[in-house]
């Protein structure tokens, strides 16, 4: 009988001693996700955003949109960063800060920078290096990977069935699906691309062999048809134009204030009506309708404006 | 306690030191892993303040002239003074639960909040230096640009 009970508190130690193993691995278990979930938590916030916001420009998406009327846009489009990068940077802005600077930058280079500097009257746009782009007719897009194809040899000797392929269509002509050019890319390549019919963008795709539009939006100015091309994805480029033009309209309201509160502190001397031209300039422009805005910020005027200011030793617009 | 009844428990009693050891190594494994994720946290935090820092210092609705920033960061006074004016919430993407305020001396100390997003919460901070310029009398000031971050 005694051996039976010794027995017994052996195994009720057991099961104590099991229970405090268990407990203690439980405990661990519990601060280990606990302590994940904050990270992951706060790693998500730095990601997050970003990623959300850098889906219009990357050119890989295929969204299909046949009406553009009702159009949700998700939350700063502007905001651009590439992967896991936390140091985004304000990009494709189309913004006008400065006579000097870039207005193209390569996906890969997102990482890497702060801010860059945009020429005035320029627009930024982000192009990815494994994507191939063609212009079909004449074309300003300017960088390594653009092959401005005019002939079906240069078109059948640069495009391969694994190549990501889009395509700028700037030539006016009965349509694009019978555009010959087009037409001459191997019908085993997917592409994607954007055509300019008059006054709109015509968004389309081309896969398996069957074409068919994704839609279109109308035409503001050459330099927002860039940005087409390069999204090539009718949602993401008009959420990143609307958002592209209400930014602009902020950047030039500010430009007019600075100018009017300089004009405001200094006194009357050669300065004083290059600076109210400017501010006349700049007043005009932030009244206008968004096409007309568009069509007066690409304008010459603005540089002009600026140039003469420079040229003068004077306080200058941006 | 008799020699035999110890040599009942003696079994047990290793199982008892084992897994105490057992539990001392692993709170030690969890409160390391915490200073680690802890530390991952701070860096975040660190290069959320000094990306807000850099895109506000190139921003083009505050950047000098082409003229003013060849060789360093430079911010325009009177761009400042408007945007501080301005409705926030198109910059709420760059900057976030942010309160980035300028500070530069001319003559007295003066400040100015640019954006103020700031939540109520515990908060992290980051300076940088640089110039601001008065395009007015073509002055450069030295200015501290500090940024102040929700991170509750």
């Amino acid at each position: 009988m005694k051996g039976q009970l010794e027995s017994s508190f052996q195994w009720i130690f057991v099961l104590v001693a099991g229970s405090i193993f268990l407990i203690l691995f439980g405990l661990l278990a519990r601060g280990c996700v606990q302590a994940t979930e904050t990270k992951t938590t706060g790693l998500s916030v730095s990601t997050a955003a970003t990623r959300l916001t850098s889906l219009a420009w990357q050119p890989t998406l295929t969204t299909e949109v046949s009406l553009i009327g009702d159009l949700s846009c998700p939350a700063g489009t502007l905001t651009l960063t590439h992967d896991s990068a936390t140091a985004s940077i304000d990009a494709p802005t189309f913004l006008p800060p400065s006579l000097n600077g870039r207005s193209e930058i390569e996906t890969q280079q997102l990482a890497l920078t702060a801010t860059p500097s945009i020429p005035l009257g320029n627009v930024l746009y982000a192009y990815d290096a494994d994507t191939v782009y063609l212009i079909l007719a004449q074309g300003t897009f300017e960088h390594g990977t653009v092959i401005p194809a005019t002939a079906q040899d240069t078109l059948a000797s640069h495009i391969s069935s694994t190549t990501k392929t889009l395509v700028l269509l700037t030539a006016a002509g009965r349509g694009y699906i019978e555009n010959a050019a087009l037409d001459s890319i191997p019908a085993t390549v997917d592409v994607r691309g954007v055509a300019r019919e008059g006054n709109e963008m015509i968004f389309f795709e081309r896969r398996n062999g069957i074409m068919k539009s994704t839609g279109a939006i109308p035409y503001l100015h050459e330099a927002l048809a860039i940005g087409a091309f390069v999204s090539a994805d009718i949602r993401n480029f008009a959420c990143a134009r609307a958002e592209v033009i209400e930014r602009m309209r902020a950047l030039t309201v500010i430009y007019e204030q600075r100018t009017q509160m300089l004009l405001d502190r200094m006194p009357t001397n050669t300065c004083t009506q290059f600076l109210e031209a400017a501010q006349t300039l700049l007043e005009e422009m932030n009244t206008k309708n968004n096409a007309a805005y568009i069509d007066a910020v690409f304008a010459p005027e603005l540089p002009a404006q600026q140039s003469a200011l420079t040229y003068a030793s004077c306080p200058v617009i941006a | 306690m008799k020699r035999a009844q110890f040599q009942t428990l003696e079994p047990i009693l290793v199982i008892i030191i084992i897994v105490l050891l057992a539990g001392v190594g692993l709170l030690f494994f969890v409160n390391v892993s915490k200073t680690s994720v802890a530390h991952d946290i701070s860096t975040l935090h660190e290069r959320h303040l000094t990306a807000a820092l850099d895109r506000m210092t190139t921003l083009p609705e505050l950047s000098c002239p082409k003229s003013e920033t060849e060789n360093t960061y430079c911010i325009d006074l009177y761009k400042a003074r408007v945007f501080a004016t301005q409705d926030h919430i198109p910059y709420y993407a760059l900057f976030g639960p942010t309160k980035i305020t300028l500070r530069w001396l001319d003559g007295t100390a003066k400040e100015l909040v640019l954006y103020d997003a700031l939540q109520s919460g515990q908060v992290r901070a980051a300076t940088t230096y640089f110039t601001i310029y008065d395009p007015l009398t073509d002055e450069r000031l030295f200015a501290m640009l500090t940024v102040q971050r929700d991170v509750s």
